[in-house]
């Protein structure tokens, strides 16, 4: 089997087939973490995290959440494959601080950590102005060269919880199940209508 | 008699066509189409119509990694990805590996191309506009270059039966900078777009903006083996419908009916040889990619149609005693006078009105804003010569408008699955001067895994391009703020737009009357080597700013007609 068949069988057992709740559970119950798949570039510290960070970003509704996709190990494989050694290594270095943040907070290791705790710290960096994330996202596109030293924690961080952000945007808007169930999956329009009411279509199409 | 004839007869055509691309396929087309068996070479891959488009029917998540390329993949193609969009996954096999083929830059420039059968006719963007008689007399009127050695009036026709063969759809305009064609019914405007065009009239003084045109199939008029556009937008990928015009669609399949072509994949042309007693070009010689034996074979003509750098490093590794600087170069113009259309100049809009309005299918094109700089007294500019013209669409954001933000939860994931608010934007395509010193070498110090010497560029532009880019970019906001729209943000970063960006490199080998500064006649042949035609890119003696693919098409029709014309007219005189 190879990796594309691999995570498409493991997408289904794990995201269609195991109820959220079961997901839930198997989270809050961290210490019993008994997820099936194996990471190949996050560290178990890093999985737990990325998994919390899907959760939050992504929250199952009334829409599938991002764990119901298996996100944590779309996210995965795509840090390791996608991404350039240098920004692996910035990945790495971020999620550090956020875990040493995380322990000053909450006095406990980060592979101990639950969701409520997680989201608390996340907000804290998240939960801002359009003005003050402009400032953020353009920080985010110098080199961490250009950084002051005072300032480097932070771009760390930044750059590991974006890039969860991210991936984790990509994997779901782009994912078959999003694609074909809750957006408006037409691949061969066949037709162009350029005006038409929202209301005959309802959601968006899937690009 | 030698004892070679067999192989002679087998290695002799009477025409061979060095390339498969947009000139290559029209080359091909009407040299069969006209009795002369032809020999078509192709440097890359075979690549057959629908067969060899591997990901034409794929979805998003079809792809192991989302269309994303890995880090391996991207540094495979460094050079490739500097559009930013080419080499995303569903593309990239139509673009070079940069390991494989590499170029060197004295200056920066951003080659882009892919070898393989069909060549960018499958990844063109398509759109197709006619040079007017201001373009073919910009060069004489204000000194820059030389003069073209063909007026609008001799290209007129053959745009005639380009567009009715490929199909463009669009609108008359009666405009004498962008002339009317042969069009099928335009892609009709959305909502937004509507109101762009008229609200940019009212405001700006009658500018006009109309639909894009393209060489997508609209109308009724049957193409053999080709479709209507489907509207499904990935044309880059290869259409399964042939909804839009590709050699690989339409061109090839043609001569291939006409029982006259032989098509050669995986044959590099490296060399015309130059025969010094009938002063003709006898033949080309050719490395099979696949055997890696080297060959040679004969034609009474040789179109090339290689693209205009690929052209012009052919012709300069042809050398010989009558030209020891590459063949047909007396005037030292080959490899000179590169140029390009100046991009990555525009603006964009929020447009916060016609919430509830959508639409259905996507559309490959949107609009086009015709040149409307320096076309009479009253539009003369100061600082800068000729124009430039715009591409822009609107449409609904999706869900990457929300790539650069920091939020989310579940409002945000469900408002993402809603359509986004309705954004506006265009990009200009301005003129570039030719310019001596705008050059490619041949780099002998660097040889490719052929042995052959790879392209050296040293290309800029110039004073006259970057105050065009400034007014690009004013004038792209005036109109967005004429429409009335909000967050009108301009881009314009000099930096960010190299030579070669637009991919429509072109005249390195050019038209002219004067032998002693161009390297072609009017008809395309070397001034000195009359059975070798160059008739992509290369010709260009001025760029304008329309999209050039056109012309080439209609150019290269026109010398091909010329080239049966003249191989009967000796054939018959030696009967």
């Amino acid at each position: 089997m190879n990796r594309r068949e691999a995570l498409r069988s493991l997408s289904l057992s794990m995201g269609y087939v195991v109820a959220v709740p079961a997901v839930m559970n198997m989270l809050e119950s961290c210490t019993e973490d008994t997820e099936t798949w194996t990471a190949v570039f996050l560290t178990d510290k890093e999985k737990h995290l990325v998994t919390h960070l899907v959760d939050i970003i992504l929250p199952s509704s009334a829409i599938p959440g991002g764990l119901d996709l298996n996100l944590p190990q779309f996210i995965d494989m795509m840090c390791k494959d996608v991404m350039k050694a240098s920004d692996q290594e910035m990945f790495h270095q971020g999620s550090q601080v956020f875990s040493e943040r995380f322990t000053e907070r909450f006095n406990k290791d980060m592979i101990k950590a639950n969701k409520e705790e997680v989201l608390a710290l996340f907000a804290e960096y998240f939960d801002k102005s359009a003005d003050e994330s402009g400032i953020i996202l353009q920080e985010q596109r110098k080199n961490s060269n250009e950084i002051p030293a005072n300032e480097l924690q932070d771009y760390l961080m930044y750059k590991c919880l974006i890039a969860v952000r991210t991936f984790s945007l990509l994997g779901f808007y782009t994912s078959e199940k999003i694609g074909t169930e809750v957006l408006n999956f037409d691949p061969i329009p066949g037709v162009w209508q350029p005006c038409i009411p929202v209301s005959e279509v309802g959601n968006a199409w899937t690009i | 008699m030698s004892k070679n004839t067999n192989s002679e007869v087998l290695n002799s055509f009477d025409a061979i066509v060095i390339g498969t691309g947009i000139s290559g396929g029209w080359a091909a087309k009407e040299l069969c189409e006209n009795g002369l068996k032809t020999l078509v070479l192709e440097r890359g891959r075979m690549v057959e119509h629908v067969i060899d488009y591997p990901t034409m029917n794929m979805e998003t998540w079809d792809f192991e990694h989302r269309n994303e390329l890995t880090a391996d993949e991207a540094k495979r193609q460094e050079k490739q990805s500097r559009t930013g969009y080419t080499t995303a996954k569903e593309f990239r096999h139509w673009f070079v590996d940069d390991t494989e083929h590499p170029y060197t830059e004295t200056k920066r420039f951003d080659w882009m191309r892919g070898y393989h059968v069909g060549g960018r006719s499958i990844t063109w963007g398509r759109h197709s506009y006619r040079l007017s008689e201001m373009d073919f007399e910009a060069n004489k009127k204000d000194g820059h270059g030389v003069d073209w050695p063909i007026r609008y009036k001799d290209l007129a026709p053959w745009y005639d039966k380009v567009e009715e063969y490929i199909g463009v759809c669009g609108k008359n305009m009666g405009l004498e900078q962008l002339p009317d064609g042969k069009l099928t019914e335009p892609m009709e405007f959305n909502c937004v777009e509507t109101d762009f065009v008229n609200r940019v009239a009212e405001n700006m003084d009658g500018r006009v903006i109309t639909h894009a045109r393209i060489a997508h199939i609209t109308g009724d008029k049957v193409h053999v083996g080709r479709g209507k556009c489907q509207f499904r937008d990935r044309c880059m990928r290869g259409c399964p419908f042939g909804g839009y015009f590709s050699s690989n669609a339409s061109t090839l399949p043609a001569a291939t009916r006409s029982g006259n072509m032989t098509l050669r994949p995986n044959s590099i042309a490296y060399e015309i040889v130059y025969d010094d007693e009938t002063k003709q070009a006898s033949g080309v010689k050719v490395i099979d990619t696949l055997t890696k034996e080297k060959l040679f074979f004969k034609a009474k003509v040789i179109f090339c149609c290689a693209s205009a750098i690929a052209s012009a490093a052919i012709l300069m590794q042809s050398k010989s005693e009558r030209f020891p600087d590459g063949l047909g170069n007396d005037s030292g113009e080959l490899g000179h006078n590169i140029m390009d259309h100046t991009l990555g100049v525009g603006a964009s809009a929020i447009v916060n009105e016609h919430e509830d309005k959508y639409y259905k299918g996507r559309k490959p094109a949107g609009f086009y804003v015709p040149r409307f700089r320096n076309l009479d007294k009253k539009s003369e500019q100061k600082t800068f010569k000729r124009g430039y013209g715009y591409q822009g669409s609107a449409s609904r954001m999706n869900w990457k408008s929300a790539i650069a933000e920091l939020s989310y939860g579940k409002e945000l994931k469900e408002a993402l699955v809603k359509p986004g608010r309705w954004k506006i934007g265009m990009g200009a395509f301005g003129e570039c001067l030719p310019y001596h010193d705008n050059k490619m070498t041949l780099n002998y110090d660097k040889l490719d895994s052929w042995g052959l010497p790879i392209v050296d560029f040293d290309v800029e532009f110039k004073e006259n391009e970057k105050a065009m880019l400034k007014d690009m970019m004013e004038q792209a906001v005036a109109m967005l703020e004429a429409a009335g729209y909000d967050e009108v943000k301009g881009h314009y970063n000099v930096n960010d737009s190299f030579p070669g960006i637009g991919i429509h490199e072109m005249g390195t080998a050019r038209m002219g009357r004067d032998p002693k500064t161009s390297v072609l006649n009017e008809f395309n042949q070397i001034h000195t080597v009359k059975n070798v035609y160059v008739t992509d890119g290369a010709c260009m003696t001025s760029s304008g700013c329309q999209n050039p693919s056109l012309t080439y098409m209609a150019i290269t029709a026109r010398a091909a007609n010329h080239a049966v014309e003249t191989y009967f007219k000796n054939k018959n005189r030696k009967l």
